[in-house]
């Protein structure tokens, strides 16, 4: 078990649940990758819609814990407006805080970032913000006052893996009290147990498994590679070498040892 | 008096409350929340909210997001 925040959880793969063949096949994947926590997002009504909006009975029935996001946000203002809306209709002071600055990579735009995170924290909410893995940036989001940072692998829907592994060594290492989620770009299952490896507490993806061959078989895969990563972790993984190598058997009283002289 | 609803324009008489249009405007019992000029307006101050001339009210609700 591990602290998120406000709430004990056991899973360390927080999971998107946008971009799946079919809300049923959504349901699925979250149940088949044992996740607790799932991000959630707000739109305008569709007008002259006459079906009612089943997303939302979909989730509730996941039983998990609701991270809304901000997402579509450019600024500051639209973010804060949109986090405040969220609060009221999935009843959670939680909030993933994205506030893009470009539409090409969806990076996020930091300045409107710390500017909408040090807002949102004076208003009572627990903000997740989805950031670069620029050490500068993380440090004044921390200085705000967020305990969770969730820095990008790669660019949202990239699938390209952890770009930057020495940046996010450096988040690990300069914040050993804050809860590190990466983020988006994540493909592979090896990219998250690669993630997990380096001691992030946890991953949060989306892409990856809503928009695989076969979301529910991914899912499982993603949820073995995520606590195969934590395990490493925790078990404590042996330093790389680059001189010799070293043989792995004992070679004291090997049988034959000085026949091949 | 015209106000722009779900970026639709609407002719309504003065001093109708959001309450009252949402009553009329709602045919459903989904969750949501509103926004008028972009600002968040929490639910407990739908019944005293007059809507004003060229207001933008915006109904928002939950959809998949990653």
């Amino acid at each position: 078990m591990w602290q998120l925040a406000d709430k004990t959880i056991s899973s360390r793969l927080l999971l998107g649940t946008a971009q799946y063949p079919s809300l049923k096949i959504m349901q699925e994947s979250v149940a088949a990758a044992e996740a607790e926590v799932v991000t959630v997002s707000l739109r305008r009504q569709i007008i002259h819609s006459p079906q009612e909006n089943t997303f939302f009975d979909y989730i509730k029935s996941l039983d998990c814990h609701l991270l809304p996001n901000t997402a579509g946000c450019r600024n500051a203002d639209d973010a804060i407006t949109t986090a405040q809306m969220a609060r009221e209709i999935f009843g959670t002071h939680w909030i993933k805080l994205e506030v893009i600055g470009d539409d090409h990579t969806l990076q996020p735009d930091p300045f409107e970032l710390i500017n909408a995170a040090n807002s949102l924290i004076k208003m009572g909410f627990e903000v997740f913000p989805y950031c670069t893995d620029d050490f500068i940036v993380c440090q004044r989001l921390v200085d705000c006052g967020c305990k969770v940072l969730m820095p990008w692998a790669a660019p949202i829907g990239s699938g390209r893996g952890i770009i930057a592994p020495h940046a996010l060594e450096i988040l690990r290492l300069r914040f050993p009290n804050i809860i590190l989620i990466v983020d988006a770009g994540i493909g592979k299952p090896s990219h998250a147990a690669e993630a997990m490896e380096r001691g992030f507490d946890a991953v949060l993806l989306n892409s990856a498994i809503a928009r695989a061959n076969q979301p529910v078989q991914m899912a499982h895969a993603f949820k073995h590679a995520v606590w195969a990563g934590r395990d490493a972790y925790e078990a404590g993984m042996i330093p790389e070498r680059n001189d010799a190598a070293v043989s792995c058997t004992p070679l004291i009283d090997t049988p034959f040892w000085l026949a091949g002289r | 008096m015209k106000i722009i609803f779900n970026d639709q324009l609407l002719l309504i008489g003065p001093g109708t409350t959001l309450s009252q249009l949402l009553e009329i405007k709602l045919n459903h019992t989904n969750a949501f929340a509103i926004a008028i000029n972009h600002r968040f307006v929490p639910k407990e101050k739908y019944e005293t909210i007059f809507l004003q001339e060229n207001d933008i009210v915006h109904v928002i609700t939950p959809m998949q997001g990653g």
